[in-house]
């Protein structure tokens, strides 16, 4: 992943360095040179201001004292006279044989020697170097040249780090809000202090996309509650004046086709609830969440469907999960309506598609730390091939029989996932039925019934 | 007994007119909500049947108004928006039931009769569900006519049981009924008590909803 906090680390840092480096480099040479000049200067100095003594006193084993403190840097020195003869040579040094006037860098006993040759009227005087010495002192010389970069090479770090890592902190401030809030909450991002300018563009953006959001959604929601009420209305009083002729009398010898007209008409109802049950669903922010009894929702959901099971004689039931306690309320976090629209959509359909005499279990369980419940019905499942795509909307199974209007899992994975749950469907092994679980559901804070979650 | 419909849809209001009608009750009708302030301001009424969303005057006010003025009559609200806060503000502003169209004529006519015998509880009226009939006055309980003999517990319970006998009656309410708060009741007491009743009065009578209570049986 790219990073602009490493981009400019890295360049800064290694750029500075590197330009460090070359600038020490380009100071080191120049130090190098002016030092190597001043050798030579210093060289040519005591060729010509050697006692003219030196020669006359013919003294070849020992220097005169004065002459010792040159040999500190290691200045060999050979005098000839004017015939050719040598009549002084420094001690402990390796034998020179007579050069040419002037400056001349050669080797000598695997060590590099600069040499300077000096005629003057009565002989010939011939000082030498070793390279080496010489370069030992240029290097210190140099050395102390480039120290203060060297130290600004740290300071530099430093400074650049601390102003990179405040540099970027608007940005760390702006993602970490981002990044704490839940996906759903469409109010404008918080910031605190002052916005810097580059990405006060960004914010206004991002403020005025999430304001759109907002009313966007709230006029979705005002459209499904005013659609709610425009298609309710219609609906109510086609089925009141339908029921009120069934009664009346008048129709009497049309009771079949009232009937047929009648379930028509229920089947309608149902589709345009499921619709706007759906709709409401998907306008609805995940808000804030309460403090749910789920299983006081599942005894009103499994209470409701009681009449519709005992008329199918199918044995409906809530079932606890046998490591859970008797009392145990299952508070969870949620919303309480949507999760009984969800519980009565599973109960409708597992009673829907059980045949008569069969079971629908509704089981409650906690699961590591979460909460989940199984619908488990002795229906004839659904067909592999087709387990993935029942969630989707409209979808209907080839061999789908009844009044379903396509929906209800549609709107159950949808208040699932808004609780952030899992709904699954499985068929079950070896006998008949299906089972849909819904997973996932997070315990209240302070329900203290729940066991720890497991680490 | 006399009602107050208040509906401004007249394709609705119409067939609930008749219906209660034939069922006995006088009931007048208000088509917005100023002739419903008007009416409920003039005259006296056991019953009403609101709408939310009505023209001129809002269903809420409406009902407030007739609240603050001390209106004690019962209002079943009927209103095709079923946001559940809207629900619970009519509940909060003092309505005693709520009915989301299109809803059944028959669950109309329920809800009104339990509403209207809540009101005139005193008098104990006497119960009948199916074969079953409960006269809590005179403490008896009859079965297809015939006199059935419960002990004390029992009648209790078949009582809770017939009170809304299309509910289901959780474990702990029962309880409650028959013990009453905090009692020490053995695990098992209200099973035992199910048990012998269902030998009184016919087992297939009483339905057992697993894991949550028992109500009367289903009747046609």
């Amino acid at each position: 992943m790219r990073s602009i906090r490493r981009w400019l680390l890295g360049w800064l840092i290694f750029g500075f360095a590197a330009a460090s480096a070359l600038a020490g480099y380009g100071i080191f040479r120049t130090a190098h040179e002016e030092a190597s000049e001043l050798f030579d200067y210093e060289l040519r100095a005591v060729a010509i201001s050697l006692p003219r003594s030196l020669a006359a006193t013919g003294v070849l084993e020992q220097g005169p004292a004065d002459l010792h403190e040159i040999s500190d840097d290691r200045i060999a020195i050979d005098v000839w006279d004017a015939q050719g003869r040598l009549v002084y040579r420094s001690q402990d040094v390796p034998s020179i044989e007579r050069l040419a006037e002037g400056f001349r860098t050669i080797e000598r006993g695997e060590k590099h020697w600069r040499v300077y040759g000096l005629r003057q009227s009565d002989r010939f005087v011939q000082v030498a170097q070793p390279v080496s010495v010489r370069e030992a002192l240029a290097l210190r010389l140099a050395l102390r040249t480039i120290w203060p970069l060297g130290l600004l090479l740290p300071l530099t770090i430093a400074l650049v780090l601390i102003v990179v890592a405040r540099g970027l902190q608007p940005i760390r401030a702006l993602s970490r809000a981002l990044s704490t809030r839940s996906l759903d909450v469409l109010e404008p991002v918080p910031f605190r202090g002052s916005v810097p300018v580059e990405i006060l563009p960004l914010v206004h953006a991002l403020n005025d996309l999430l304001l759109r959001l907002k009313t966007a959604s709230s006029a979705q929601r005002t459209f499904v509650a005013d659609a709610a009420h425009e298609l309710r209305s219609p609906l109510a009083a086609l089925k009141l004046q339908l029921q009120a002729a069934q009664r009346d009398g008048a129709l009497r010898d049309e009771g079949p086709t009232l009937a047929g007209i009648e379930a028509r008409l229920n089947r309608v109802i149902r589709l345009v609830q499921q619709l706007l049950s759906l709709a409401r669903e998907d306008a609805e922010p995940a808000g804030a969440l309460a403090t749910v009894g789920l299983r006081r929702l599942a005894e009103q959901a499994v209470s409701d469907f009681s009449l519709l099971a005992e008329a199918k004689s199918i044995d409906l039931g809530l079932e606890l999960d046998s490591t859970t306690a008797e009392h145990d309320a299952f508070q969870v976090l949620g919303e309480a309506s949507s999760l009984s629209v969800l519980l009565n959509n599973l109960l409708d359909n597992a009673i829907r598609y059980t045949p008569n005499s069969g079971r629908v279990d509704l089981v409650l369980r906690r699961n590591l730390g979460e909460v989940a419940f199984d619908v488990r019905d002795t229906g004839p499942g659904i067909p592999e091939d087709e387990l993935a795509r029942v969630c989707d909307r409209f979808f209907r199974g080839a061999d789908t029989q009844g009044a379903g209007s396509g929906l209800g899992l549609a709107i159950a994975s949808r208040i699932a996932s808004r609780h952030r749950a899992v709904l699954s469907l499985r068929n079950h092994d070896g006998d008949r039925g299906l089972t849909v679980t819904v997973s996932g559901l997070r315990p209240a804070p302070d329900d203290i019934r729940s066991p720890s979650p497991a680490r | 007994m006399r009602l107050l419909l208040v509906e401004d849809d007249r394709m609705i209001a119409e067939p609930v007119l008749e219906t209660m009608r034939r069922a006995g009750y006088a009931i007048d009708w208000a088509e917005d909500g100023r002739a419903a302030e008007l009416s409920l301001g003039n005259g006296v009424y056991d019953l009403v049947l609101l709408d939310l969303g009505l023209p001129k005057k809002d269903g809420i006010a409406v009902l407030r108004a007739y609240r603050d003025a001390g209106g004690a009559a019962p209002v079943i609200i009927l209103t095709a928006r079923d946001a559940v806060d809207e629900r619970v503000r009519g509940l909060d502003t003092g309505a005693d039931d709520y009915l989301v169209k299109p809803f059944d004529l028959d669950e109309l006519a329920a809800r009104v009769r339990a509403l209207l015998r809540r009101r005139t509880g005193q008098k104990h009226p006497i119960y009948s569900h199916g074969v079953l009939t409960l006269d809590p006055a005179a403490h008896e309980v009859t079965k297809e006519g015939v006199p059935v003999a419960l002990v004390p517990r029992e009648f209790a319970l078949l009582r809770a049981l017939i009170e809304a006998p299309t509910r289901v009656h959780t474990k702990a309410e029962l309880e409650e009924k028959l013990y009453g708060w905090g009692a020490e009741v053995g695990s098992n007491a209200v099973e035992v008590h199910v048990h012998s009743l269902r030998r009184k009065i016919g087992a297939e009578q009483i339905v057992t909803l697993r894991g949550v209570g028992y109500r009367l049986r289903r009747v046609q």
